[in-house]
């Protein structure tokens, strides 16, 4: 499984040449094409790391011919791995408590912005969702071409959502469908306690397996009759139990974005903007709350794997095989989601109860599943980066010019073919950053919990060996060429 | 470095006795340890400011003699480190080759 197709490196890799050949499938699923960039630009970033600084040594030595390299696919892997591996072995070498608290206890308080400022952010937010909406239903039925599928996958889900952990979460103000909520007298039905978060991963599993198995990405009209569904379904229950405790507890979007701005550097409190170093609150106790809580952020971070694992020939491969042995298609993808999912809480689980053993503890699993699981936010931020930063600035314009003129766009909206080739590095470093973060943040973790330093490193060995199987997984996957997913809508029918 | 006592708010943890053990409890706010080793660290970490002298500089003792089995530690991670880095320098240098 290992031993691929060997992968040619040449020293051009990093250019974005094979940018235009890429966007033009856009009319197929975003996810595909985003995870073609992605898994191109951390190769070609992986190239110019390796081979750069390789073909730099040996000019000195001989004729700068441009050189070319095959990294075969395990390497590749490995490489990941290891570096997720090196970062733990860093970390442990910072033993000084002090200091580790110091860097996550840094940061200040700026005044709030105006209410004038908040107003016009919300207004905004209304007329964008009401105008994507309209033209996903009356606009061009081409997706590249359409405003609505531009604007929720390029501006709105590359874009906005990185802002959200770039620079701070915005989303409680611009969310439309809480404006939209709050016009609305509240019934204040009391929401069951005992539910906690746990609608909330219904919810993005639901969200997630709509996107898998529906075109939302090739058809404008499916596109704008989910927002719609998701707006109803929002609205209603957001005015049944009052907006506060919807988009608080219920809303998997609200919470997962909530979260990604706990990455953030800057965050609105009730004194004040607070500002502090990237990733650094993901360390505090009371981020996460519960089990609900714990497998929220398990399942931010199996979702998006799971979106392009079906689109791997070892899923086409194995769904033939389960359909032909006559189970429906569908079941075959519900199931085998579900239990994806449930391999991912068990590794979880599992990376617990080495951290329990070695950390020679009774600190219970609970308690440090909510103090670790945080530290996961910051791998699914560096991945979401590298999956959506060539793509977005690649289709930027287009997001411009078919929004300048929605109902009439051009018939090739234009596009920004020659991206340098730092944004492929950018990408890789974010991925990377992402792991050391994430490392990082399960190491002061653990020293906030562990009286012993050395129990501290010891707890760290399950999660990092989880970590390292996780950045293999996925560097896997976004590598291997892309499959059209079997028996799905867009998809072809398997002969 | 360790002189500044450690923030107390969300502590304690919640914890979870196996059946059969017999925790170590911590004098001050009944933290369950499982040896005294990891009793007298937490003391000093987590009440410096109210222990008694005795706790002091048991403190200070276990947390250098931590220290040797730190250096322990960080030698071999340091031998990951360059087997990790030398190993893929080989491996890619051959592929090169």
């Amino acid at each position: 499984m290992l031993t691929g197709t060997p992968i040619e490196l040449t020293d051009d890799s990093a250019s974005y040449s094979w940018l235009p050949s890429v966007l033009s499938i856009m009319d197929r699923v975003p996810r595909r094409v985003v995870r073609t960039v992605g898994g191109m630009a951390i190769l070609a970033t992986v190239l110019v790391v390796f081979v750069g600084s390789a073909s730099a040594h040996a000019a000195a030595l001989r004729d700068a011919a441009p050189s070319s390299l095959d990294v075969p696919t395990w390497l590749f892997l490995t490489t990941g791995g290891g570096a997720v591996g090196a970062s733990f072995l860093l970390a442990s070498f910072v033993t000084d408590r002090v200091f580790i608290r110091s860097l996550h206890e840094w940061g200040g308080t700026l005044p709030s912005p105006g209410r004038v400022l908040s107003g016009l952010i919300k207004l905004t937010g209304v007329v964008l969702l009401a105008f994507t909406i309209y033209v996903g239903f009356f606009g061009p039925p081409t997706g590249y071409r359409n405003f609505a599928v531009l604007f929720v996958w390029i501006a709105w889900w590359g874009g906005y959502v990185a802002s959200t952990y770039l620079i701070g979460n915005t989303w409680p103000t611009l969310n439309p469908f809480r404006t939209i909520a709050e016009l609305f007298p509240s019934a204040d039905l009391t929401y069951p306690e005992r539910l906690g978060a746990w609608p909330s991963v219904a919810g993005l599993l639901l969200l997630i397996w709509i996107e898998v198995v529906s075109p939302l990405a090739d058809d404008p009209q499916v596109l704008a009759a989910t927002i719609s569904g998701y707006a109803v379904v929002t609205v209603i229950g957001a005015i049944a139990f009052g907006s506060d405790t919807w988009f608080g507890t219920v809303d998997p979007l609200s919470r997962a974005l909530a979260y990604f701005g706990r990455f953030a550097p800057f965050e609105r409190t009730e004194n004040g903007i607070v500002f502090r170093l990237p990733g650094m609150a993901l360390s505090e106790p009371t981020l996460v709350s519960g089990r609900d809580e714990v497998a929220f952020i398990v399942c931010l971070l199996y979702v998006t794997t799971f979106d392009g694992f079906v689109a791997t020939w070892l899923w086409a491969d194995f769904a033939l095989f389960a359909v032909g042995l006559g189970f429906p298609p569908m079941v075959v993808y519900f199931v085998s989601y579900l239990l994806g999912f449930a391999v991912f809480l068990a590794a979880f689980w599992w990376a617990l109860d080495v951290a329990r053993t070695y950390g020679n503890t009774y600190i219970s699993k609970d308690e440090l599943a909510r103090r670790f699981a945080p530290s996961l936010l910051a791998i699914a931020v560096g991945y979401h980066i590298s999956h959506n930063l060539g793509v977005f600035l690649g289709l930027l314009p287009s997001v411009l010019v078919v929004g300048a003129m929605p109902l009439s766009p051009p018939q090739q909206p234009p596009i920004l073919a020659a991206l340098p080739g730092w944004v492929a590095g950018l990408e890789l470093a974010f991925v990377l950053i992402g792991h050391f973060i994430a490392v990082w943040v399960a190491h002061a973790a653990a020293y906030d919990l562990f009286p012993g330093r050395m129990e501290a490193i010891k707890s760290q060995y399950g999660i990092t060996i989880v970590m390292i199987f996780y950045t293999v997984v996925s560097l896997w996957i976004v590598t291997t060429p892309i499959v059209e997913p079997p028996f799905i809508a867009g998809g072809e029918a398997p002969q | 470095m360790t002189k500044e006592q450690i923030t107390n708010a969300h502590w304690p943890p919640e914890t979870e006795i196996p059946n059969g053990d017999d925790p170590t409890v911590c004098p001050y706010c009944s933290f369950p340890l499982p040896d005294d080793e990891q009793l007298v660290l937490h003391v000093g970490l987590r009440h410096y400011g109210e222990c008694t002298e005795e706790e002091k500089e048991a403190f200070r003792d276990a947390y250098v003699e931590e220290e040797k089995a730190l250096n322990r530690f960080r030698i071999i991670a340091l031998g990951g480190l360059v087997l990790l880095y030398f190993g893929f320098l080989i491996i890619y240098a051959l592929l090169a080759g």
